[in-house]
């Protein structure tokens, strides 16, 4: 059993050596403690774990991988733990509040000179903060000068009305629950052209402020957070995710491999995974099930469970668990997933007590479901992603599969 | 108004469109559903879930007490 000795060991490694050469050879020394798949001197490959979170978290299904961050050109670095893999959004994001005195990062300005300060929506909250710039390390791949927030860094700027509407803060390591979150989803930036408009930038999204007064401002999509993983020198082209199948009755703690390209390496070719096609805006496919079309439909690491509409199927009543499945007996599922190429994939998935499973105090339960209380979707989170091998291919971007974006499983 | 429904490619101002729940929509603990990707409050009275990842999301909102007799709830719905 690998635990989160293994990470620290590997996140000192990375603090102790300075030149890209030996963080390769660190990455790679984890990534073989990590995954037997991982060959010596792969670098494309970051380990990845499910367990309870920073202290306090007391995280399910979170995936977690470890960053290293350093002022851009130089080695004053540091290495954080516990930052949440996130394949449902695209950018850096790092709490403010974890991060050294020492680590000076860059900050971005507005066109107008003052400070670039982000409001980045999901769909429970928000993150606000700085866009600075930072050399990035994930497993052994660096990404150079890459813009990134800080969240909750933007001293006594208030978020303007436009950005909090959209639901909680989130900038604390308890309520991200995370020390970060690394978004690596099919967008090579965070906002694209609605953001870069500059006759009508969007509101609720970048902003220039001064003191406390903030205005839309405009941003080059280069200059827009970025998905760090497109700005690699090679193995740029998506992500692979990679767990190992779990028990039923769920894990502890799992631990598997966050793998960069597709079909760049020996380690990330798609072999037998079939390729669905999703909206080049919306990141959506249709999975049909239970004879419902549901044309919203996604598949994302930073969604702790399966969610979809089902009336059939009893639902906890109880607390926290309200709204997630608890049929008696476990349910072996069947849906289509059908991408904008036409190709189908038929998907089997199980559904087990929500009840029994959190009763367990494991932190990886991969047979959880909770209903879409809004029609048209279905949600694979991270439910899914045991036993499997999840590919997303950034949009734009040439694989040996054609040309993102895509999911391919 | 008793029920609502959005979808885009960013989350419209529910401050504006939840009136007097937003509050309480907001300061509500996450419950087990935490990930960034959903979030669900319901109460006997209002119920508010909000899903989707970036650049698309969706959501709706309703009173469960408010709801004419026979109301059809998924006739409310952006996609």
């Amino acid at each position: 059993m690998v635990t989160r000795g293994t990470l620290v060991a590997y996140a000192f490694a990375l603090i102790a050596c300075g030149s890209s050469s030996t963080q390769t050879d660190a990455g790679a020394d984890a990534a073989n403690t990590n995954d037997a798949d991982v060959d010596a001197g792969v670098i494309n490959v970051a380990p990845v774990i499910v367990d309870q979170g920073p202290a306090g978290v007391g995280a399910v299904n979170v995936l977690y991988t470890t960053i290293t961050l350093c002022i851009p050109g130089t080695t004053t670095c540091q290495t954080i733990d516990h930052v949440e893999v996130d394949t449902g959004s695209v950018g850096l994001r790092i709490v403010s509040s974890v991060l050294d005195a020492f680590l000076i990062l860059p900050a971005a300005t507005a066109g107008s000179g003052n400070p670039l300060i982000e409001c980045y929506q999901y769909a429970d909250g928000y993150n606000w903060g700085p866009v600075v710039t930072a050399d990035v390390h994930i497993g052994g791949e660096t990404a150079a000068s890459v813009p990134i927030q800080i969240a909750g860094g933007a001293a006594s700027t208030p978020a303007p009305s436009a950005c909090s509407s959209a639901g909680s803060e989130e900038d604390t390591v308890p309520t991200l629950g995370g020390n970060g979150l690394v978004g690596i989803g099919f967008q090579a930036a965070d906002c694209g052209n609605a953001c870069a408009n500059t006759t009508t930038p969007r509101t609720g999204s970048y902003y220039s402020c001064t003191g406390t007064t903030c205005t839309p401002a405009a941003v080059p999509i280069a200059s827009q957070v970025q998905n760090p993983v497109s700005l690699f020198p090679s193995d740029n082209n998506g992500v692979a995710v990679e767990l190992p199948a779990i028990d039923p009755g769920g894990a502890a703690t799992v631990t598997g491999s966050l793998i960069f390209g597709i079909g760049t390496a020996s380690n990330n070719a798609l072999g037998a995974a079939q390729i669905i096609t999703i909206d080049a805006t919306t990141g959506y496919f249709t999975t049909v099930f239970a004879d419902q079309t549901l044309a919203a439909s996604f598949i994302d690491s930073g969604s702790v469970s399966y969610a979809f509409p089902d009336t059939a199927i009893p639902q906890c009543t109880t607390g926290s668990l309200t709204g997630f499945f608890c049929p008696p007996t476990s349910l072996s599922l069947m849906a289509t997933n059908t991408g904008q190429n036409h190709v189908s994939i038929a998907t089997p998935f199980n559904v087990a007590d929500a009840n029994g499973l959190y009763g367990n105090g494991d932190a990886a339960l991969n047979d959880l479901a909770i209903t879409a209380f809004t029609p048209g979707y279905f949600d694979w989170g991270l439910s899914f992603f045991y036993g499997r091998t999840v590919f997303t291919a950034i949009s734009g971007a040439m694989t040996p599969g054609g040309v993102g974006p895509y999911f391919a499983y | 108004m008793f029920a609502i429904a959005w979808g885009g490619p960013v989350i419209p101002n529910l401050r504006l469109l939840l009136g007097s729940y937003f509050e309480p929509y907001v300061k509500s603990p996450q419950g087990r559903a935490s990930g960034h990707h959903l979030r669900v409050v319901a109460t006997p009275n209002w119920v508010v879930q909000s899903a989707g990842h970036t650049q698309g999301f969706l959501g709706r909102a309703w009173l469960p007490t408010e709801l004419p007799a026979g109301f059809d709830l998924d006739t409310v719905r952006a996609w």
